[in-house]
């Protein structure tokens, strides 16, 4: 389903993701695009490194009295460790790689397909379900085939993942699995490929921020 | 077995011996020498991240434990004990402060099933360790705050006057650095 993948989050957006330094509603489009992206994982692997490797270098800070002993109660109590590891594996349904959906997203919506979802239509073309991530702003958007989004900017630092279908911008051709990190300075205009709906994740840290009268005084009713 | 290594030969081959005997042995002896080196960092990593003093403590011996119980999912090639244990600890942190930003990293379970090994990965911390040393003072900081007091880049800007693009700028400056231990500049 997704086929190579040309863009990628930036360095900054891989650290921050690392650190769990990303509001909620971007560190789930980066995670989203983990799955998907060998390239990235590894990125992420190196940002944990380092991650590691600073802690390791901190000035320490020791435990109370009693903490090694009640951590050697622990060992007694646990002689085995954990079981065979297999028996964790079974953990992952195999209903879940017949999903459309992520897996993180699968987890948050509970549904296998995009058809399922609670779209919600906001300007003709253009439809949206918001998702509950309690940090930052997410949701879903799904514009229809050939359909162009109003220009916009973004107040914050947007991400996007590409799942269906793909758009152009002035940045280029995005195809599912693509990921889009744009901050606050990056205008753009997104037209959907003409022979399917383009659906994507999106995280914000703001809300976006439409250019032009009409885009003005429709966006207190888009609400995107 | 484990011949007692003096502090300086204590490299990330050590900790990751110990983790072998550790998982192929159960070794409480292995894993104790573990505790006593990365549970005073560990704690001081959940410190900085706001932890309260007493669930910072509790959090590192979940953390510790953790490694006991999962010693098996281990793989030297694939990562340093303190490269392991740090995403431990930083998931612990996102559960108990930071929950809603769970949503974003799959379980270790999943991790172990669908993450193909990856190789190229030096797992060595100790040549890391130099690098982390050797950036300039603007770069180690941004570093640090993203890492250990968990900040957006925003609200480092914010607390250190630096504007935004230089704030992200140090960042890419310092990834590049860590980039090039990587080998990947190729
Ligand atoms: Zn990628």
């Amino acid at each position: 389903m997704m086929g190579h993948i040309e863009h990628h989050p930036n360095d900054e957006t891989i650290l921050g993701y690392a650190a769990g330094s990303l509001p909620a509603a971007m560190a789930l489009v980066v995670g989203c695009h983990l799955q998907y992206c060998s390239a990235c994982r590894e990125r992420v692997a190196q940002a944990d490194a380092v991650g590691g490797s600073l802690m390791s270098q901190l000035q320490e800070k020791p435990l109370s009295d009693g903490r090694r002993e009640s951590m050697m109660a622990l060992l007694d109590a646990n002689p085995d460790g954990e079981e065979n590891p297999a028996l964790a594996r079974e953990n992952t349904p195999a209903s879940e790689s017949r999903s459309e959906l992520p897996r993180l997203l699968r987890n948050l919506v509970d549904q296998d397909d995009f058809d399922s979802l609670p779209w919600k239509s906001i300007v003709p073309g253009m439809k949206q379900v918001d998702l509950k991530c309690g940090e930052g702003d997410a949701k879903l958007l799904r514009i229809a085939a050939g359909k162009q989004m109003p220009v916009h900017s973004h107040r914050g630092h947007e991400l996007t993942l590409i799942l269906r279908g793909g758009y152009r911008d002035s940045l280029g051709k995005f195809n599912a699995g693509d990921f889009a990190d744009l901050d606050g300075s990056v205008e753009h205009q997104p037209i959907a490929d003409a022979d399917q709906d383009c659906i994507c994740l999106a995280g914000m840290d703001a809300p976006l921020e439409f250019r032009g009268w009409i885009a003005k005084l429709v966006q207190p009713f888009i609400k995107i | 077995m484990a011949k007692e290594a003096t502090q300086q030969e204590r490299t990330g081959a050590f900790w990751a011996d110990c983790m072998e005997r550790v998982a192929g042995e159960r070794d409480k002896k292995s894993f104790m020498l573990l505790f006593d080196h990365f549970s005073p960092r560990v704690n001081a990593y959940l410190l900085g991240q706001g932890v309260e003093a007493s669930l910072a403590e509790d959090l590192t011996q979940d953390a510790l434990l953790a490694l006991w119980n999962k010693a098996h999912l281990y793989k030297r090639e694939k990562a340093a004990v303190s490269t392991w244990l740090f995403r431990v600890a930083r998931n612990l942190w996102i559960d108990r402060l930071r929950k809603q930003r769970g949503i974003a990293y799959e379980s270790d379970e999943n991790l172990t099933e669908t993450y193909e090994p990856e190789p190229s990965i030096n797992a060595d911390g100790d040549r890391l360790l130099r690098v982390i040393e050797q950036l300039p003072n603007n770069q180690a900081q941004v570093v640090y705050k993203s890492y250990y007091e968990g900040k957006s880049h925003s609200e480092i800007a914010l607390e250190t006057g630096m504007p935004l693009g230089s704030v992200k700028s140090s960042l890419r400056l310092a990834i590049r650095a860590f980039r090039q231990h990587f080998g990947d500049n190729e």
